[in-house]
């Protein structure tokens, strides 16, 4: 988690102000005084600012999601329930109620634009690079199922016509997904086309040297 | 919901520029300096984002990856409007 070191006129304004800068709350930091202020001879000899660090605690990151993630849905005028899971460098998002299909978006789009915004938001309360991830309704799982049927009703074509096919543009976990299902086949090779966010991937049968 | 925290507040008039405000923000290190015009159109909304000259490139991201998401999240949060959304950075 991050840490500052401020200097302030006083040890509590110091806190104060980090607080305030970052909406954060009490008990969601831990304090440490490096050096309290010296009032000094009449103010002017020896006279010097008080030095505190601040400690973010891990429990800033839920608090902040879901109140970033209950406005949106109040805007919307959709209730969901969300619950957030922290674990090694990674936050889990689960979202569920009803309509919530908006949220996901055409081939997940927004799931994956509000997914962004939230790996920025975390990032900027963490020193460690900690990656989010948001799911709907469970949508990922539907979706893997999706991209498991896509991956083997094109390998049998590639079996089949001997020669290379090109899926529909996915998005980077998408392509990662069918790369790692068709990696366990010798016969055909995968690799990704394209710039993003038409990014598709490709695959090729191996043996074409005869 | 009720008794959950929210950041963003409804308060009619300026509800969009609130909500933006509040995806830019999340984005930035400086939040504080976040600032947010809205000129609407026949058919268009227009947003002029201002931040500090440090977080310009926090907003935008590589290859516009960052504000292309906040288009999107924007355009999803907006339907209702039937209008189209320009977000624009002013440095």
């Amino acid at each position: 988690m991050k840490t500052f070191e401020i200097k302030g006129k006083t040890v509590h304004e110091a806190i104060q102000r980090v607080l305030h800068e970052y909406d954060l709350r009490e008990d969601e930091v831990e304090v440490e005084v490096i050096e309290k202020e010296k009032k000094g001879l009449l103010g002017l000899i020896g006279a010097h600012d008080a030095r505190v660090r601040i400690k973010l605690k891990e429990k800033v990151i839920e608090r902040k999601l879901k109140a970033f993630l209950n406005s949106l849905l109040e805007y919307l005028h959709i209730n969901a329930d969300i619950s957030v899971k922290q674990g090694d460098r990674k936050v889990h998002v689960e979202m569920s109620g009803k309509n919530l299909g908006v949220l996901i978006g055409k081939h997940g789009q927004i799931l994956a634009s509000i997914q962004h915004i939230l790996n920025m938001q975390v990032n900027n309360l963490t020193d460690t690079k900690v990656n989010v991830y948001v799911d709907v309704d469970h949508y990922s799982k539907y979706r893997k199922n999706k991209l498991e049927e896509i991956a083997y009703h094109a390998l049998e074509m590639v079996r089949k016509t001997k020669e290379k096919v090109k899926l529909d543009p996915m998005q980077s976990w998408e392509r990662k997904e069918i790369h790692r299902l068709l990696s366990k086949y010798s016969d055909i090779h995968t690799y990704s086309e394209g710039i993003e966010p038409y990014r598709y991937v490709v695959i090729e049968p191996t043996n074409d040297e005869k | 919901m009720n008794n959950e925290e929210l950041i963003w507040k409804r308060d009619s008039m300026s509800d969009r520029v609130n909500i933006l405000a509040l995806l830019v923000r999340s984005v930035v290190k400086e939040p504080n300096k976040v600032n947010i015009k809205e000129i609407e159109e026949k058919d268009s909304i227009t947003f002029e984002i201002k931040t500090s000259s440090a977080d310009v490139g926090q907003v935008i991201g590589k290859r516009g990856r960052t504000i292309r998401s906040i288009n999107n999240v924007m355009n999803m949060l907006c339907w209702k409007d039937k209008k189209k959304i320009h977000l624009k950075i002013l440095r």
